[in-house]
C-alpha cells in the first residue's frame, strides 16, 4: 500500500480536479465583452446593481437606528429551552417531507450575509484588501440523484465595516464593488428521506453527519438540526429535530430576537461555538419553523485591537459585544421541477431588501 | 483583455494554480476548496494588471479565496462518490475532514505536497514552530483514526 503522502496527494488531486484559465476566462462578464456585470454562469455573480446603490446608501441610514445587541440569556436554567422546544414540536402541522422525485430538485431559498475582502494584493494579508458587508439571496437546488447548483443574488448593496476600509478601496480608485464568492457554491443536499421521525433516533443519525470544520460538536450537531429543519423535513421529522436539539449539551433559551434581514420575530436557542461565537436559531414556534441562524459575538479575545484591517485573522475583526457577525435568514422550500426553475408557489423574491444590520456603521464606511 | 494577456494568464494559472487549489482543498474539503479556488482565480483575471506583479501569489491567492468563502457553515467533506473504485482506503478522508483546520492544511501541504514549514507558517501567518506542532498533531491525530477506522 502505498505511503501516506501518497494517498494524502492522490485523494486530494483527484478529488478536485485543476481549474482551468479557460474555466475562469469563458467564466468571467470580462469575457462578456460589453463592460456590464452579468450574472457568471453557475451563478457566478451578481449584475449591476449600481442602481441600487443610491437607495440603500438611504435605507441603510434608517435600518442602523434599530441595531439592538442581541440579548444572550445567562441565567435561564436548560430546561427552559426544552420546554419551548417540545411547545414548538407540538405545533408541528401536517407538512410532508420534501423529498425530490424523478428529475426533481428541492429547493431552498436563503438570505445570506457575509463579510468579503478585496483589494489589489500589494502588501501581504489583509493588509492588501478592504471589508465589507453584504446580504445575497441564495438559491439552492440540490437532489440525491443529479448534481445540484446555486444562485447567489446580492441585495441591499455593500457595506464598509470601518471608514479605514472606505479609505483603502478609495486609495485604489473606487473600483465597483462586486459580489464576491460566486462560483456556484456547494449545493449541498440534506437527505431527509431517512431522517427518522422518533426522537431516539435523531441523535444517532445527526452524529453520522460531517462535523462542521471550527465547530465546537454540540453547535456543529445543533446547526446541522436546524439545517434539516430547513431542508424539507417533515412535520413529524422537525417534531423530532426540535426535541433532539433540546438534548445538545449547552442549548439555552435566551430570550426574543427579531431576524435580522426578514425582520420575523421568534424565541432564540443559543449554543456555545466557541469562547467567542454563540450560535443562534430565532424559532416560529408556532410554525417549527427555523427563522434564521445566526452566529452572534459574546466574547472578544484579549488584544484584539481595531476593526479591519488590523484583525489577528482574515477576516477576522473586533466586533462589539452582543453584535450579530453573519446570518442565514430562512425564506421558502419546494420542490422544482428541474434544476436552475423556481416552483410555480414560491413566493416572488423582493425588489431589494435593507442591508442586515450586523454592524454598527462607523463614519465615512457606507457605499460610495 | 487581448491575447497576449490571455497568453500571460494562462501561463499564471499554470505554475500558480496546483498549489493554490491544494491549499484551498485542505481548508475546506473538494467541492467549496474548488470553488474557492475558482474565486481567487477569477480575481486575478479581473485585476490582472495587479495579479500579475504580485510578489507572493499563491499566499495572497489563498486569502482572496478565503475571503470570498462565505460564513455559511457547509461540512468539509473528502468524499469521492464518483468514483468507487478508488484504490484509496475510504477512511482516509472523513480522518481528514475531523482534523481542525490548520491541522488539515500542515498535514497535506506538508507531508503530502512537499512544502517547507517556511511556506505554510507564511501562508497561515503563524510561527514555523505552530506549524510543526499543528504537522505533528495532525499526523498523529490522523493515523489514529485511520488505525481506528480500519479496525472497527
Amino acid at each position: 500500500m502505498p505511503d501516506l503522502s501518497e494517498r494524502i496527494r492522490d485523494l486530494i488531486d483527484a478529488g478536485a480536479p485543476p481549474v482551468t484559465a479557460e474555466e475562469v476566462i469563458d467564466a468571467s462578464p470580462i469575457a462578456q465583452g460589453d463592460g456590464r456585470y452579468r450574472k457568471w454562469p453557475r451563478g457566478r455573480r451578481v449584475g449591476a446593481y449600481a442602481g441600487v446603490i443610491a437607495a440603500a446608501a438611504v435605507i441603510l441610514a434608517v435600518v442602523d437606528l434599530q441595531i439592538t445587541p442581541s440579548k444572550i440569556s445567562t441565567g435561564v436554567p436548560p430546561a427552559a429551552a426544552a420546554s419551548v422546544l417540545d411547545d414548538a414540536a407540538n405545533r408541528a402541522g401536517s407538512a410532508k417531507p420534501l423529498v425530490p422525485g424523478p428529475g426533481q430538485f428541492l429547493y431552498v431559498r436563503t438570505l445570506v450575509s457575509s463579510t468579503q475582502g478585496e483589494g489589489r494584493g500589494q502588501g501581504r494579508g489583509r493588509a492588501g484588501l478592504y471589508w465589507f458587508d453584504v446580504q445575497e439571496i441564495n438559491e439552492v437546488w440540490s437532489s440525491p440523484a443529479a448534481k445540484g447548483t446555486t444562485r447567489w443574488e446580492l441585495v441591499g448593496g455593500p457595506k464598509f465595516i470601518s471608514g479605514t476600509d472606505r479609505a483603502m478601496w478609495m486609495a485604489e480608485g473606487s473600483p465597483q464593488i462586486i459580489s464576491g464568492g460566486n462560483f456556484g457554491g456547494a449545493a449541498t443536499y440534506y437527505d431527509v428521506s431517512h431522517l427518522p421521525t422518533q426522537e431516539s433516533k435523531i441523535a444517532a443519525f445527526i452524529a453520522k453527519q460531517p462535523a462542521l470544520p471550527g465547530d465546537s460538536l454540540p453547535a456543529s450537531r445543533f446547526i446541522t438540526a436546524a439545517g434539516f429543519i430547513e431542508n424539507g423535513a417533515s412535520s413529524q421529522q422537525r417534531a423530532a429535530l426540535l426535541r433532539y436539539m433540546a438534548t445538545i449539551p449547552g442549548v439555552k433559551l435566551a430570550g426574543t430576537a427579531t431576524a435580522v434581514g426578514t425582520h420575523r420575530s421568534g424565541t432564540v436557542l443559543a449554543v456555545a461555538m466557541s469562547p467567542e461565537t454563540s450560535v443562534q436559531v430565532i424559532l416560529d414556534r408556532s410554525r417549527s419553523e427555523v427563522v434564521e441562524l445566526r452566529y452572534v459575538v459574546v466574547g472578544i479575545p484579549s488584544g484584539t485591537g481595531p476593526r479591519s484591517p488590523l484583525a489577528a485573522d482574515l477576516g477576522q475583526y473586533a466586533f462589539k459585544m452582543g453584535e450579530v457577525r453573519s446570518y442565514v435568514d430562512f425564506l421558502f422550500a419546494g420542490l422544482a421541477d428541474s434544476s436552475g426553475a423556481v416552483p410555480n408557489h414560491a413566493p416572488p423574491v423582493p425588489a431589494s431588501w435593507p442591508l442586515g444590520t450586523m454592524h454598527d456603521p462607523e463614519p465615512g464606511s457606507l457605499y460610495p | 483583455m487581448d491575447e497576449d494577456q490571455r497568453h500571460q494568464f494562462e501561463e499564471f494559472v499554470q505554475v500558480v494554480e496546483p498549489g493554490l487549489r491544494r491549499a484551498l482543498v485542505s481548508v475546506y474539503g473538494f467541492e467549496r476548496g474548488r470553488e474557492a479556488t475558482a474565486e481567487a482565480l477569477a480575481w486575478s483575471w479581473e485585476h490582472w494588471e495587479k495579479a500579475r506583479t504580485l510578489d507572493h501569489p499563491i499566499a495572497y491567492l489563498v486569502r482572496v479565496g478565503q475571503s470570498k468563502s462565505r460564513s455559511r457553515k457547509v461540512p468539509v467533506t473528502f468524499d469521492r462518490a464518483e468514483q468507487p473504485e478508488s484504490s484509496f482506503e475510504p477512511s482516509l478522508g472523513p480522518s481528514l475532514a475531523s482534523l481542525t483546520e490548520r491541522q488539515r492544511m500542515a498535514v497535506v501541504l506538508v507531508h503530502g505536497f512537499g512544502w517547507t514549514l517556511r511556506e505554510v507558517a507564511d501562508l497561515m501567518e503563524i510561527k514555523v514552530t505552530s506549524v510543526q506542532t499543528h504537522l505533528e498533531r495532525g499526523l498523529r491525530n490522523l493515523r489514529a483514526m485511520m488505525e481506528v477506522s480500519d479496525h472497527a
